[in-house]
């Protein structure tokens, strides 16, 4: 379905436009906006601007598991470099999750006093490449915007971080860089197997897909790339030591984007190119890609349990829960699929929100640990209220989001892999055990800290930010139908793809051994040079 | 004069229009009084000669030779007068306002000899005969060991000069050593001639050894390991708008001249010479960035990162021609390498200039709190550094990259290609370093007077920025432009 109103394109950049904007209306210079009060206004805006968008971009989707809303236009045509953006079910909902989260995290953005229009410019910088990289069809353009992400986030933690900020932002930057530029030599192989075999060069995921013809190893290696690039940003065990110092530096919405959105990047990149593209050395990988999901999951909540820093705790939360969505990954049948896709909304809104709460402790008291605070239900009611909802949601108590993820998740993979499920579980035990010692820890108990005594409660804004996430986990968890509905079909597509390429390559491969095995026996004995090998010398001499 | 002469003469102009150019600012410097500006002339001369390559854009388009065979007028030399020229007026215009702060004190002959090394580089490009490209670089090195030395009274610019031109001097020798061997292999010193006895027989050791002590000279002046001992000394010590005009220009000519070189020349030797290509690429990446890894002086690290720079170009040599997407690679890359060296060079020049008897003015602990107390200069730093990191927005760098290793994976090299792709990630440290002291350290000591840019600096720097963003932003035309050029090959 092509779209005349280039609705996704409009989608990726108005928040750019609107960090432009920042720049560019003298009304914003610090000089005469002196807190940021129309600055914040202006890109909340924006962000709820994008979001009604992409409200549009959902009620004309239609349910079923095609990609829809595709734009193609020619970017650098001498190499197959195209503008191609689409969505289908799953791109769709993450899209979505972006794009509420943003103006949650933009009125949380109070707590952000110094450069206040340099924050929201970076922000909105941020959107654009996450919205970017989900909707992008091409593979260059996911790269682009995939490398995007760094920059705004990279001054995020580095300006408005904590303490050790400079040690944690480089840590981040040079982990997610390293992974993605073997991506890169991956993505530049992929183009040149295509090259050689049709003669043309194309970035276009769909071409790659349908014309590229890979031996099993190269597979193997090309998905490896592809693997370190998407496991770093999950983060997979043992790739994830860069995610507790990014998140416990990184400034309250910092740590929400983190956590709600560029977290779900590397599982969407599995299933948008790794998984598709390299379903042979995807294979291969899957018992190992298991196994570090599940170690991911314990090791997580057992590190999460010995936490005093309540934000270290959160972020540790979020390895075990990722390890879910990888787990629910590659189990590769469609309801843990699904499930798997649905936590990642969930943990979005989960974590996301609990980021939000701790940033509210944070803004009052100015510390984390969670020795300073003890029986604050008393004090502030609504604040304890919310934290338990979030809590709740977080370890996936029915009626609430996380249970019907979770659920999913653990259903799908226990008919695939029934001991790593098993393991798993006790992940769901830890995770209870955690979340409530925090809980009980922080909210129960005695007032025992005369600090804590003049503690306020939430105020209306905060309220108001908490508000959509408060809606999403109850509606999510009670009547999740009408996201299942349009995830199913893309996951379903997914598979099949998945299961097609992988059978085409095999028959590719098996018929080309059948064809040549006669030439190469001979080239053995002497007689004729392997026909691959004369055909590339002869290209290159051809040339000079 | 014949016809034929005149004709050279008109088609060769931009050389002839700056060489006379130089000649007059000569003159009037020695027989006026100072009172009007030299800068400003030598840049209209700048601008003149871009406008005589402009004009002239259709008698280069055929490709053909100039003065007996000695001057190659093809696309090639176009694109590099165009390159050169315009790398020469963008850093005449950044370092213009600050030459006196950077202790120039003969600003005439400053300018006189920054024109005739612009008009060496062009002909060192352009030769079609190695007598002709041994002037050519002798005009471009001889012009520049003087500007090196430009601030005589301070004790490392004068080494800086000295240091420049014992090596330099040294390589030019193993240069011409190298034609004289080629010389007596083919009777001959034109290159198409070379090329064609080359490839009439199978190359004899004699070739390989007149190959190597040409590519020494070369790699020399592109700074390619294990060639570039000069280039972090020289860098550091000459006066920063040397340091800009040497690293975009020189950089580009001598690249320029490899091209002719490894692809006119020897690319019958293809496979001959691939492998001390691969190493030299291999090792310019791999030293550069490590060395960059650990200094503290800006100019000393942008200069290792201009090794590094010459490593991935040189990856691209592997890629002959344009079939191979080499060419334009080298040449896109040239020219967004270009903009983000006269850039960060540029900023450079700006904010350490005022403290230049200072040894220590470009140690990164200058650079805290820039972004706050200096935001136009911290936001186009960052541009610039991102560029060279190949990080987005920085795009000019990313697709600089792009080209060239995929130009490197069309031709089979995969090794090279994660060799580099490693490389960059590396690299991303020390360049994200200059952004942690502009951004995220606040600044111990009241933050560097940087002082008015003047219009001509500002306006430049905004510039740069604006071709990296437009060029990554939008290559298709000019990648296009580049390929045809890239045709000549």
């Amino acid at each position: 379905m092509h779209s005349s109103w280039n609705l996704l394109s409009w989608l990726i950049f108005t928040p750019l436009i609107g960090a432009v904007l920042l720049y560019l209306i003298p009304l914003f210079h610090p000089s005469v906006d002196r807190h940021g009060s129309k600055a914040r206004w202006f890109s909340l805006a924006v962000a709820v601007l994008t979001f009604a968008i992409s409200v549009c971009a959902l009620a004309s989707f239609e349910v079923n598991g095609s990609m829809q809303l595709v734009e193609r236009a020619a970017w650098i045509p001498s190499f197959g470099i195209s503008y191609a953006v689409g969505v289908d079910g799953i791109s769709l909902a993450l899209i979505l999750l972006t794009t509420v989260l943003m103006p949650v995290v933009l009125l949380a953005s109070y707590s952000v006093h110094s450069k206040v229009r340099a924050y929201l410019f970076h922000m909105l910088l941020l959107e654009t490449a996450m919205l970017g990289t989900l909707a992008a069809l091409d593979v260059f353009l996911f790269y682009v915007f995939w490398e995007l992400m760094l920059a705004p986030m990279y001054f995020i933690i580095g300006i408005w971080g904590g303490t050790r900020r400079i040690y944690a932002t480089l840590k981040f930057v040079l982990y997610t860089v390293f992974g993605s530029v073997l991506m890169l030599a991956a993505i530049l192989y992929v183009v040149w197997a295509y090259a050689q075999q049709t003669g043309e060069m194309s970035f276009l995921l769909s071409d790659l897909l349908a014309r590229t013809e890979l031996s099993f190893k190269e597979e193997v290696w090309l998905f490896a790339a592809f693997a370190l690039a998407f496991g770093i940003k999950v983060p997979i065990f043992p790739f994830h030591t860069w995610l507790p110092d990014a998140h416990v530096e990184a400034p309250t919405g910092g740590s929400v984007i983190l956590a709600g959105v560029l977290l779900k990047m590397g599982i969407y990149g599995f299933i948008r190119f790794g998984f598709p593209l390299f379903p042979r050395g995807a294979e291969l990988f899957i018992p190992v890609l298991c196994g570090l999901a599940v170690i991911g999951i314990v090791y997580g909540a057992l590190v999460a349990w010995v936490q005093t820093d309540i934000k270290k705790l959160v972020a540790y939360s979020s390895v075990s829960h990722l390890g879910y969505c990888v787990l629910g990954l590659v189990a590769l049948n469609t309801v843990a699929t699904t499930g798997s896709v649905y936590q990642l909304l969930n943990h979005g809104i989960s974590t996301g929100a609990l980021f939000l709460l701790v940033g509210v402790l944070y803004d009052r008291r100015h510390t984390r640990d969670v020795a300073e605070y003890g029986g604050l239900a008393a004090k502030v009611p609504v604040f304890a209220f919310l934290f338990l909802v979030f809590t709740l949601s977080s370890i996936a108590l029915p009626l609430t989001n996380g249970f019907i993820g979770e659920f999913l998740i653990l259903t799908g993979s226990y008919v695939t892999f029934p001991f790593y499920t098993t393991v798993a579980l006790l992940g769901v035990i830890l995770g209870a055990v955690y979340m409530l010692t925090l809980y009980m820890k922080t909210m129960f108990g005695q007032l025992d800290q005369a600090k804590n005594g003049s503690l306020t409660d939430v105020s209306a804004r905060e309220v108001a930010t908490f508000l959509p996430l408060l809606i999403l986990v109850f509606w999510m968890g009670l009547y999740p139908q009408p996201i299942l509905r349009r995830l199913e079909p893309a996951v379903d597509t997914f598979l099949s793809d998945v299961k097609a390429r992988s059978q085409m390559l095999e028959e590719r491969e098996m018929g080309f051994m059948a064809q040549m095995r006669p030439q190469l026996i001979r080239a053995q004995e002497g007689a004729v040079p392997g026909h691959g090998i004369v055909q590339r010398t002869s290209l290159k001499e051809s040339n000079l | 004069m014949s016809p034929q002469m005149l004709s050279d003469i008109a088609l060769t102009s931009p050389m002839w229009i700056v060489t006379l150019g130089a000649l007059l600012l000569l003159l009037g410097d020695a027989f006026t009084a100072s009172g009007w500006s030299r800068s400003f002339v030598s840049a209209v001369i700048l601008l003149l000669g871009i406008v005589a390559t402009l004009l002239t854009q259709s008698g280069y388009w055929e490709g053909s030779t100039a003065f007996s065979g000695t001057i190659f007028v093809d696309r090639v030399s176009w694109f590099f007068f165009l390159l050169i020229q315009g790398g020469a007026l963008l850093s005449v215009l950044v370092g213009m306002s600050r030459l006196s702060d950077e202790r120039v004190e003969a600003v005439g002959e400053y300018y006189v000899l920054l024109l005739l090394a612009t008009v060496g580089a062009c002909m060192f490009v352009a030769s079609a005969e190695l007598i002709t490209m041994f002037i050519g670089l002798e005009t471009m090195s001889l012009a520049l060991y003087c500007m090196c030395g430009a601030a005589s009274s301070l004790r490392r610019s004068t080494e800086s000069a000295l240091k420049y031109f014992l090596l330099g001097s040294f390589s030019s020798a193993f240069l011409l050593f190298g034609i004289s061997i080629l010389y007596g292999l083919s009777a001959s010193t034109f290159i198409p001639e070379i090329a064609e006895v080359l490839n009439r027989s199978t190359p004899v050791a004699l070739a390989y050894i007149g190959f190597g002590l040409l590519l020494v000279g070369l790699a020399f002046k592109i700074a390619a390991v294990p060639f570039h001992f000069w280039a972090p000394d020289v860098y550091e010590g000459a006066p920063t708008p040397v340091t800009v005009y040497m690293a975009c220009v020189v950089k580009a000519a001598a690249v320029g001249v490899c091209l002719r070189v490894l692809w006119t020349m020897f690319g019958g030797m293809l496979d001959g010479w691939s492998t001390a290509i691969w190493y030299i690429a291999f090792l310019s990446m791999t030293l550069g960035n490590l060395l960059a890894l650990c200094q503290r002086g800006l100019k000393r690290m942008l200069a290792y990162s201009s090794i590094a720079h010459a490593g991935y170009i040189t990856v691209a040599f592997l890629a002959p021609g344009a079939a191979y997407g080499g060419g334009p690679a080298i040449l896109y890359y040239l020219v967004a390498y270009s903009l983000m060296t006269i850039g960060s060079f540029g900023v450079v020049l700006a904010v350490t200039s005022k403290r230049a008897g200072d040894p220590r003015a470009d140690d990164i602990s200058t650079f805290h709190g820039l972004g706050y107390s200096n935001p136009f200069l911290g936001i186009l730093m960052a541009l610039f550094l991102l560029s060279l990191a190949g990080i987005p927005p920085g795009m000019a760098g990313l697709l600089g990259k792009i080209y060239v290793f995929n130009a490197a994976m069309q031709s089979d090299y995969l090794g090279l290609v994660v060799i580099g792709v490693l490389n960059s990630a590396v690299s991303v440290y020390y360049y994200l370093r200059v952004i942690v002291a502009m951004y995220f350290i606040e600044p111990k000591e009241a933050p560097v007077q940087v002082g008015p840019l003047g219009f001509s600096m500002a306006s430049i720097l905004v510039l740069c920025a604006l071709g990296i963003l437009a060029i990554g932003v939008f290559p298709a035309a000019l990648y296009d432009g580049l390929t045809q050029v890239a045709h000549a090959f």
